[in-house]
């Protein structure tokens, strides 16, 4: 029987479902589209997934399992996960396995952006973008929408350009206001977008890495590292080869089912895994408010088969310690 | 008109016991305001300038939700208010201003100043303030209003110093907070007498001391700066001392009411050396608020030995503004690292919590790095002998 890790990573705009081997190689890596309903998403990657191992290997055995992303609670109380860890640290245990002497990860996901800076193999300092939505996928796919560009051929477009035009990067709104005025004028989609990727980086670079030193290797891992155009936008800035590792998409689901793996290792403990039954139960979500004091707080109930699983959101515990075992894994 | 007057004033996190007996053994009616909650904060968010300062969008809400809610009482908002160049000393008449527009009319704001040397017109200054606050009383109830007031702060103090430090080493999880809950209750309803309220904080604290804890454990170290109130009021925080604990940290905060009120209503000497010597050639002068405050105890929890500081900052506030971006240079010089939080009205902490974990992440591994490298030094020495 073939003995596997999962890492599940819940984000924004996409969800990662990633199966390793014992040697930690990604042997299926699943990129889905999150859609509004995460349990969904989660159930259907995990369907699929299944699917395509047990048809490869015959029978498997799921030994840890791990989930990251904006969703990882959620996430890891419906599959029963043995570390849900944020996707800070999960993308940089990925990053320093493929590229072990890196030094710089910038990270560019569908609604955040991260800068990671690694000396010696371990994070020393990281910074995550705040309010603004410029620099993330979520800003390049609207604007590929809105020019009529497929986004997966926005890197080619950029590549083709030979005079860029410049575009105002601190900000959406202007960024885009700035674009549309450009292309009035007379300016060809090519060069709207190869400025476009320039401007994104600038934003990026100004915003995260606040004049912090920049050291090579460069890594450069999330959705939009699949944009060729941003790649080159980032080698221009960084004056430096910047890698993409092979698993760029999926880097932080892979990170989080090491790290399950090796908790599971370090301790000796068995799996919380549910199985791959959870992808037949039914699963509800519910909010409402406490009315047991002053402080109103926003309470979250998960509900598998009728049963509750999961409170959070109350401050107090009132709720969330009525299921104690079950809810707090590996808070500490 | 006379009707009867009943207080009110910011919460401060716990310390509001302390506030409220004060006003009480004066013989006042006093209301507590609710803490933020989605409520209070829509009432204080869409009644305030945009651009204006978060702390004051949370008090606005507070009061406003406060004075709705007792149409038939009359009110005394009490605000401190008294320096600063920064946009905290313009909230009194923004409150009546905006109060009045709501058609809000039960109540009025008194501002008591701190006691700015010369002593000889600050101290006289200041007591008039608080005759036109609380009235004419015999000055021996006033006194002793104020200190055992002074007490109970101390005393809510003392516990949740206590609170903080046992939640990571609990074994029970939880445990420490039943035990706090419950002493900050006994010394909230405490008899108004010093010697009683001493003597229910020791026994609770040799209470919690009994909680099942270790004590020999080397936890990372985080230092908390920023704004006082967002430091204060663990309902603005989203109670980021309590989250941070619970992820096994060992905290300190750097502004409590007690050191607060002393260093800068009564501007004690160490405060002022400290703010003279540490600052030097980063902020020099006094921008208002806490912005010097700020990168004054990042540099002290870094030679005390902090692994790291987080910066509480609230949207729009001016000092912790201009701070944050004098701290990455000083998180450069002194190797600290530093991180921002810019709260606003979200009650959302997922992405809150996320920086949380990765900051502690990264704390513990940058640990294992210099332990690892203090290692080799003494292998080094070793074989070189």
């Amino acid at each position: 029987m073939k003995e596997l890790a999962l890492g599940i990573d819940v984000g924004s705009v996409t969800t990662k479902v990633v199966f390793i081997d014992e040697n930690d190689e990604v042997i299926e890596g699943l990129y889905l589209r999150t859609t509004g309903s995460p349990i969904i998403t989660i159930k259907k990657g995990m369907t699929q997934a299944y699917a395509y191992i047990t048809k490869k290997y015959g029978d498997v055995e799921v030994m840890a399992v791990g989930t990251t992303g904006s969703g990882r609670q959620l996430a890891g109380v419906i599959v029963g996960a043995d570390m849900v860890k944020n996707e800070i640290s999960a993308h940089a245990y990925a990053a320093i396995r493929e590229v072990p002497d890196a030094s710089t990860i910038f990270e560019m996901g569908g609604q955040d952006s991260k800068i990671i800076f690694i000396r010696n193999g371990a994070v020393v300092d990281f910074a995550m973008n705040t309010v603004c939505a410029a620099g993330t996928g979520s800003f390049l796919d609207h604007q590929a929408e809105r020019i009529g560009v497929p986004i997966e051929k926005f890197g080619e477009y950029a590549l083709k350009s030979e005079s860029p035009v410049r575009i105002a990067g601190r900000c959406t709104v202007f960024a885009e206001s700035d674009m549309i005025h450009k292309q009035q004028m007379g300016a060809t989609s090519e060069d709207i977008i190869a400025g476009l990727s320039e401007s994104l980086v600038r934003n990026y670079l100004n915003n995260l890495a606040r004049g912090k030193e920049l050291l090579p290797k460069f890594v450069f891992q999330g959705g939009v590292s699949e944009n060729i155009g941003i790649i080159k936008a980032f080698e221009q800035a960084v004056g430096h080869e910047v890698i993409v590792p092979k698993n760029n998409k999926i880097m932080g689901a892979w990170g989080v089912a090491m790290l399950a793996k090796r908790e599971i290792e370090i301790t000796g403990r068995q799996t919380n895994f549910k199985g791959f039954k959870i992808t037949e139960l039914k699963h509800d979500t519910r909010v409402f408010y406490c009315d047991g004091c002053a402080n109103n707080c926003e309470v979250y109930e998960v509900i598998e088969n009728g049963e509750t699983i999961a409170y959070w959101g109350d401050r107090c515990g009132r709720w969330s310690n009525r299921l104690t075992s079950k809810v707090r894994i590996s808070k500490k | 008109m006379h009707r009867k007057i009943t207080y009110t004033f910011p919460r401060m996190g716990y310390s509001y016991a302390a506030f409220e007996s004060f006003f009480k053994i004066l013989g006042y009616d006093v209301m507590v305001p609710d803490p933020s909650n989605s409520k209070t904060l829509k009432e204080g968010v869409s009644n305030s300038p945009q651009g204006m300062c978060f702390p004051f969008k949370i008090l606005l809400g507070q009061f406003a939700k406060l004075l709705k809610e007792n149409p038939d009482k009359y009110f005394k908002i009490v605000s401190l208010e008294s320096y600063g160049p920064c946009r905290f000393g313009y909230y009194s008449p923004l409150y009546n201003k905006i109060l009045e527009d709501m058609g809000v009319t039960n109540f009025e704001v008194v501002n008591v100043e701190g006691i700015y040397p010369p002593w000889y017109k600050g101290v006289p200054r200041f007591i008039k303030k608080l005759v036109k606050l609380v009235g004419w009383h015999a000055p021996w109830a006033g006194v002793r209003a104020f200190v055992i007031a002074g007490w109970k702060v101390y005393a809510v103090e003392r516990l949740e110093r206590k609170f903080y430090h046992l939640i990571p080493r609990e074994k029970v999880s939880g445990s420490s907070e039943k035990a706090f809950n419950r002493a900050f209750e006994r010394i909230h309803h405490a008899p108004n007498k010093v010697k009683s309220i001493k003597k229910i904080l020791n026994e609770e604290l040799k209470k919690m001391d009994q909680i099942d804890h270790i004590d020999d454990v080397e936890l990372p170290k985080v230092g908390l700066v920023g704004e006082a109130y967002m430091l204060m009021d663990y309902s603005n925080n989203l109670e980021i001392e309590k989250k941070l604990a619970y992820m096994g940290v060992d905290i300190d905060r750097s502004l409590w009411v007690t050191n607060w009120t002393l260093d800068r209503l009564l501007k004690t000497k160490q405060h002022l050396k400290h703010m003279k010597e540490v600052n030097k050639g980063y902020l020099d002068f006094f921008i208002g608020g806490d912005g010097q405050e700020s990168i004054m105890n990042t540099i002290l929890y870094k030679k005390k030995g902090f692994d790291g500081v987080i910066q509480v900052l609230p949207f729009g506030c001016l000092p912790e503004t201009a701070a944050k971006q004098i701290l990455s240079n000083v998180s450069e010089d002194y190797d600290v690292p530093v991180l921002s939080l810019s709260f606003d009205e979200q009650t959302g902490d997922a992405g809150f919590v996320t920086r949380l974990e990765a900051f502690v992440d990264m704390l513990k591994s940058r640990r294992e790095i210099k332990s690892k490298e203090s290692k080799a030094k003494k292998a080094e020495s070793v074989t070189t002998r």
